[in-house]
C-alpha cells in the first residue's frame, strides 16, 4: 500500500561497521517513511543510531561503515545511486542541518561563499545571481542586515545567527526533504523556539518534508505529526504524536515520556533503569528487556516483531502480542 | 595588523643586539693576535700592525665594542680582509642567487610536500599513506649535500640536462637562465623540505578531516575534490606555513653546503669561502644578516596566518 505522496521511504536501512575481527550493525532494519510536507521525528537517546540513520540516508555515512537496504527519494533508491548522481541530490533535493552550529560552518570562508556555494553548484547561478540568492536566502531565514552578514566569518555570528545560516543554506534549493539532526540541541531555550518556529513556518511556505532528529520529546510535540522511536538501532514504536503522548504502547517510549520533567511537579524524576548498551553488544532477544520493567522469559529470546493497533500505531514489544502474529515486514 | 608589525619590529631589536655581541666576540675568541691569524704565516709585521690598528684592535674592548655598535646603526660591518671592500656591499652583490635558490627550493618542497601529505591523510592508512609516509622518512633521512651529487650524476652527467656548476646572474641572461642554472641545487634542497612539510600536511589534514564543516561540504553536494582542496586545506594551512618559516630558515642555511657542492656564488659559498680565508668581518657580516633573515621570516609567516585563518587576531 503506496501511498502516493510519500516522499522519502527506508526500507529496511542497515548500517554496519566492518572491522577485521567483527561487524557492528549500528542500525538495524529500520523503515520510515516521510509523505510531503510531513515532520517526522526521530527520537531516542544518545548512541541509538539516530544520527547514523540520517547520514545513511544522506549517503554520508563514514567509513568504515557501510549502508545497506533502500532509500528510496520519490521512488529512486539513493543507496544504489552512482557518486555523482547523488552528489546531485544531495544539497538540492535533500539536504540536512547538524547539531552543533558552532562546528557545521567552515571558520575560514565567508558565510555569503558558502551560501553562493549552493547555488553555484546545483544551480549553475553565475556569480553575481549566486550572490543575490545568498542574500535572499539570509533575508529569507530572518537575519537581520543580510548584505552586511554575507560577507562576515562564522566566528562573527552568535550561535543562533549560524544555525539560521545552516538552515537557509539547506533549504536554498527548496529541498524536498530536509533532515535536521539536533537542530536545537546546542542553543538557548529562547532561539531554539525562535529556530523551531522557523522551521515550522517555512516547512509550511515551501513545502519541505522535515526529518528531524533529536532526543528532546518537547520539540517532537511542537513541530513533528509523526513519531519513530529509535532504541539499539531499531525501531521499536511508531505513531502520530498526539498517540505518543497519549497513549504511548513499548515500556521504552512510556519510560522516555516519564522521565520528562513537568513544570509545577516537584518529585523526583522517573529514570529508566540502566543505559543504553555500546553497538558491540547489544541484547538478544528484545534489545530493551535488560532495562525493561516488564520483560519476561520470552523477551530475552526472542526479538519481537512489529504489532499493529491500527491508525499508524505499531510497536514491538511481545506485550502486544495478540497471537494473530506480528507485521513481517519490520 | 601594522600596529601589530611595528612591535614585532621593535621586539626583535633585543634578539638582534644579542647577536651582535656573539659576534663581536667572535673575533676576539681567536688565539693569539687575529690580524696576523687572518693575514696567514706569511705575512709582515708591518702588514699585522696596518690590519691591527684598522679592525681597531689595539683599542680596549669596550672602546671596540661602542665602535662595532656604531657602525651596525649605520649600516657599516666593516671590510671584508679579502676583498678589500665593505662587507654589506659584498654581500648584498652575493644575495641574488641564495635568495633565487630559497624561493625556487621552497616552492619545490611546498609542490611536492602538500599533494603527497594530502594523498597520505585522504587514504589514512591504506596503503598510499604508508607509501607516502615511507617515501618521506627516506626524504627525510637523505642529506641535501648527497641528494645533491645524485641528481648532479642523473641530470647532468649521464643525461645533459641541467648544468652541474655555476650560475648565470639575472642581469645577464634573465629569470629563466638564471633558474636554469640553480634547478638541481634548488631541488637537492627542496626535495628534503619536501619530506617534513608532506608530514606536517598530513597530520593537519587528519585534524580538519573530522570536523564537522568537512561534513557540511559533503552534504551541500560537493565533490571529493573541492571538499578536499578547498574546505579542507585552507583550515589546514597554519601548521604547513609554520613548517614553511622553519624550512625557509633551516634553506637559508642549508645554501651554504649546496652553493659550494654547485659552485654557486651566493651567499652560502661566500661564508664557506671567508671561513677558509678566515675573513673574519665577512663571517660576522654572514651571520648577523642570517640572523636577520630568520627574525624577518619569522614575522613574515606570522602575519601570513591572517590570510589563511580569519579568526587570527593580532594583539
Amino acid at each position: 500500500m503506496k501511498e502516493p505522496n510519500i516522499v522519502l521511504e527506508a526500507r529496511d536501512l542497515n548500517v554496519d561497521f566492518h572491522n577485521p575481527d567483527r561487524t557492528v550493525k549500528i542500525v538495524n532494519n529500520v523503515s520510515f517513511s516521510i509523505a510531503r510536507g510531513e515532520t517526522l521525528g526521530i527520537v531516542g537517546e544518545s548512541g541509538c543510531g539516530k544520527s547514523m540513520t540520517s547520514l545513511a540516508v544522506m549517503g554520508l555515512v563514514p567509513k568504515p561503515g557501510k549502508a545497506t537496504g533502500q532509500v528510496l527519494l520519490e521512488g529512486t533508491d539513493l543507496l544504489g545511486l552512482p557518486g555523482k548522481e547523488l552528489r546531485k541530490i544531495r544539497g538540492n533535493r535533500i539536504s540536512m542541518i547538524f547539531q552543533e552550529p558552532m562546528t557545521s560552518l567552515n571558520p575560514v570562508f565567508t558565510v555569503g561563499d558558502q551560501l553562493m556555494e549552493v547555488f553555484r553548484l546545483h544551480q549553475n547561478a553565475s556569480k553575481a545571481e549566486a550572490r543575490e540568492k545568498a542574500i535572499e536566502a539570509l533575508r529569507m531565514v530572518n537575519i537581520a542586515m543580510p548584505e552586511q552578514r554575507f560577507g562576515e566569518y562564522p566566528h562573527q555570528l552568535s550561535g543562533g545567527m549560524r544555525q539560521r545560516v545552516m538552515i537557509a543554506m539547506a533549504l536554498s534549493c527548496d529541498p524536498q526533504v530536509l533532515i535536521a539532526d539536533e537542530p536545537t540541541t546546542a542553543l538557548d531555550v529562547t532561539i531554539q523556539a525562535q529556530i523551531l518556529e522557523l522551521m515550522k513556518d517555512l516547512k509550511e511556505r515551501l513545502g519541505t518534508a522535515i526529518m528531524l532528529i533529536t532526543h528532546d520529546l518537547g520539540v517532537v510535540s511542537q513541530v513533528c505529526s509523526r513519531v519513530v522511536i529509535l532504541y539499539c538501532g531499531q525501531v521499536i514504536e511508531e505513531a502520530p504524536v498526539e498517540e505518543i503522548f497519549g497513549d504511548p504502547l513499548h515500556p521504552y517510549t512510556r519510560g522516555l515520556l516519564r522521565s520528562l520533567p513537568a513544570i509545577g511537579r516537584r518529585e523526583k524524576l522517573y529514570v529508566i533503569p540502566g543505559s543504553v548498551p555500546g553497538a558491540r553488544d547489544f541484547p538478544t532477544g528484545c534489545v530493551f528487556h535488560p532495562r525493561c520493567e516488564r520483560a519476561c522469559g520470552r523477551c530475552r529470546e526472542e526479538a519481537p516483531p512489529f504489532f499493529d493497533r491500527g491508525g499508524g500505531h505499531r510497536c514491538k514489544c511481545w506485550l502486544y502480542d495478540t497471537g494473530e502474529g506480528g507485521l513481517t515486514h519490520g | 595588523m601594522l600596529n601589530y608589525t611595528v612591535r614585532r619590529l621593535i621586539s626583535s631589536i633585543p634578539v638582534l643586539l644579542i647577536v651582535a655581541v656573539m659576534v663581536f666576540t667572535l673575533i676576539h675568541m681567536i688565539p693569539g693576535n687575529p690580524a696576523a691569524v687572518m693575514l696567514g704565516s706569511d705575512a709582515t709585521q708591518e702588514e699585522v700592525d696596518a690590519l691591527t690598528q684598522k679592525l681597531g684592535l689595539d683599542q680596549p674592548v669596550p672602546t671596540q665594542l661602542v665602535r662595532w655598535f656604531g657602525g651596525m646603526l649605520r649600516g657599516d660591518m666593516g671590510d671584508s680582509i679579502y676583498y678589500d671592500r665593505p662587507v654589506t656591499q659584498v654581500l648584498s652583490e652575493r644575495l641574488e642567487p641564495t635568495f633565487l635558490i630559497v624561493a625556487y627550493a621552497i616552492l619545490v618542497a611546498l609542490a611536492i610536500g602538500v599533494p603527497l601529505g594530502v594523498l597520505a591523510a585522504v587514504n589514512h592508512n591504506g596503503l598510499l599513506d604508508k607509501l607516502c609516509m615511507i617515501l618521506s622518512m627516506v626524504g627525510i633521512s637523505c642529506p641535501a649535500f648527497w641528494l645533491g651529487l645524485n641528481l648532479v650524476i642523473l641530470f647532468a652527467v649521464q643525461r645533459n640536462i641541467f648544468p652541474s656548476v655555476g650560475y648565470l646572474p639575472l642581469a645577464e641572461g634573465g629569470l629563466l637562465s638564471a633558474l636554469y642554472y640553480i634547478t638541481l641545487p634548488s631541488f637537492a634542497l627542496g626535495l628534503q623540505r619536501s619530506a617534513s612539510i608532506a608530514r606536517v600536511t598530513r597530520s593537519s589534514m587528519l585534524d580538519v578531516l573530522n570536523n564537522d564543516y568537512v561534513r557540511t561540504a559533503r552534504a551541500k553536494g560537493l565533490g571529493e575534490f573541492r571538499v578536499i582542496a578547498k574546505h579542507t586545506l585552507k583550515n589546514a594551512m597554519n601548521p604547513i606555513l609554520t613548517q614553511v618559516g622553519m624550512s625557509l630558515a633551516q634553506l637559508v642555511g642549508g645554501a651554504v653546503v649546496i652553493e659550494t657542492i654547485f659552485n654557486i656564488p651566493g651567499l652560502g659559498l661566500l661564508a664557506f669561502d671567508s671561513l677558509k680565508r678566515r675573513d673574519y668581518p665577512m663571517i660576522q657580516g654572514h651571520i648577523l644578516f642570517v640572523a636577520l633573515a630568520y627574525i624577518l621570516i619569522n614575522l613574515v609567516i606570522d602575519l601570513l596566518y591572517k590570510v589563511f585563518d580569519p579568526r587570527v587576531d593580532y594583539h
